[in-house]
């Protein structure tokens, strides 16, 4: 099943705070773990990838730096801060709740079928 | 053009309208090598190349979220940029972005009777850009095709410029304060460093880059006048007439180049003008 985007743009930072919260990392390996944990149903735009790594990055949630490639072009390395851990935890605090509510919302219509 | 030049265009051509500086480089490479490494990823899976260049480029999105996210959109208030819809932004006549691939992108969803909206126009450059076309209202900014030309003709526009003066030293006479040596002594080095510099800034890069086919008639033109220099360098006999053909030749082929390179420097920086 290919999941809409809508759904899950609001949690986009939250996502990727997540895998970096499993060690630094950047763009391509970010998406590619994206892919994989979804079951292949879900891959970020390498345009919302980038644009939320500056945001986060402005709002002192992650820091970057360049990796040293010896050939090619240099990787961009993120990594997520103390501030980005806690802005991480009150995002799946709040996911919890918002599973719940939906589950309570949309059980009137699972009951129906 | 191979697959992985034409994602390096494609972020280029992305990226013309933005101001030089280090953060649109940053940018730049950082895309780049994602990019890049996804493209890899799957002419290993298997994908051919025309394919893996389309899929990586359909995956990006829509570029212009980017653009505008490191350029800050500092103009937005004065231009109303903000808002803009996206197919006023890309639309040719609009009040932004007239020209380049965001332009190009309109065109071509016009042409397919389809709606520019950004997944959708974002997904077309990949499917009909060949990537030769050209730049039509790119500002010269430093970083822009038409300085890195400019540059890359310099090296070239002194080199003739040294054997010119080597050729007048040693027919002629030599220069005040210089020896008949000097110019060639300094012609060696600019040369080397030139090459160095070629080295340097291609590397990692498949030999075959550093010798593109279209370019191959000229080198091997340089190599034949090489042989024919350094044969009547070490046969007495031969010299100075077999000295003065290679030597104006590639005098004159190195200014003609520069000049060329000048030309289209020109023509760029005066379409920023009228633009």
């Amino acid at each position: 099943m290919n999941i809409t985007s809508d759904m899950i743009y609001g949690y986009t930072d939250g996502i990727i705070l997540c895998c970096l919260s499993e060690g630094d990392s950047y763009g391509y390996e970010i998406n590619s773990r994206i892919l994989e944990k979804s079951g292949r149903s879900y891959e970020l735009k390498e345009a919302t990838l980038y644009t939320t790594f500056r945001r986060l990055e402005k709002q002192g949630y992650v820091t970057s730096y360049w990796g040293n490639e010896s050939s090619g072009p240099r990787r961009r390395y993120y990594s997520i801060t103390g501030a980005g851990r806690e802005y991480l935890q009150k995002r799946l605090l709040e996911w919890e709740e918002i599973k719940k509510l939906l589950d309570r919302l949309l059980d009137g219509g699972r009951k129906e079928e | 053009m191979s697959g992985e030049e034409k994602i390096c265009h494609y972020i280029n051509r992305a990226f013309a309208g933005c101001p030089a500086g280090q953060q649109t480089e940053e940018a730049k490479e950082a895309l780049c090598a994602d990019l890049l490494e996804k493209y890899r990823a799957l002419l290993e899976t298997g994908y051919a190349p025309e394919t893996a260049y389309q899929t990586t480029i359909s995956g990006v999105g829509d570029i212009f979220e980017v653009v505008d996210s490191v350029t800050g959109r500092q103009a937005e208030d004065e231009i109303g940029y903000s808002s803009l819809t996206w197919a006023q932004r890309a639309k040719p006549g609009g009040a932004a972005a007239e020209d380049g691939l965001a332009a190009e992108m309109w065109n071509t969803a016009a042409k397919d009777g389809r709606a520019a909206e950004p997944n959708a126009a974002a997904e077309i450059p990949a499917q009909t850009w060949d990537g030769e076309s050209s730049f039509p209202s790119q500002a010269p900014a430093p970083g822009s095709p038409a300085v890195k030309r400019a540059w890359a003709a310099a090296p070239f526009a002194a080199a003739g410029l040294l054997f010119l003066l080597w050729l007048h030293s040693y027919f002629y006479r030599p220069l005040p304060g210089m020896g008949r040596e000097l110019p060639m002594f300094l012609l060696g080095a600019a040369l080397g460093a030139f090459g160095m510099w070629v080295c340097l800034s291609r590397r990692g890069q498949p030999v075959k880059a550093l010798f593109p086919r279209e370019r191959l008639p000229f080198f091997i033109l340089w190599g034949v006048f090489a042989i024919l220099f350094l044969a009547a360098a070490f046969t007495p006999g031969l010299q100075p007439a077999l000295w003065l053909i290679p030597i104006s030749a590639v005098a004159l082929h190195q200014i003609l180049v520069s000049w060329r390179a000048y030309q289209s420097f020109k023509k760029e920086a005066k379409a920023y003008e009228q633009e």
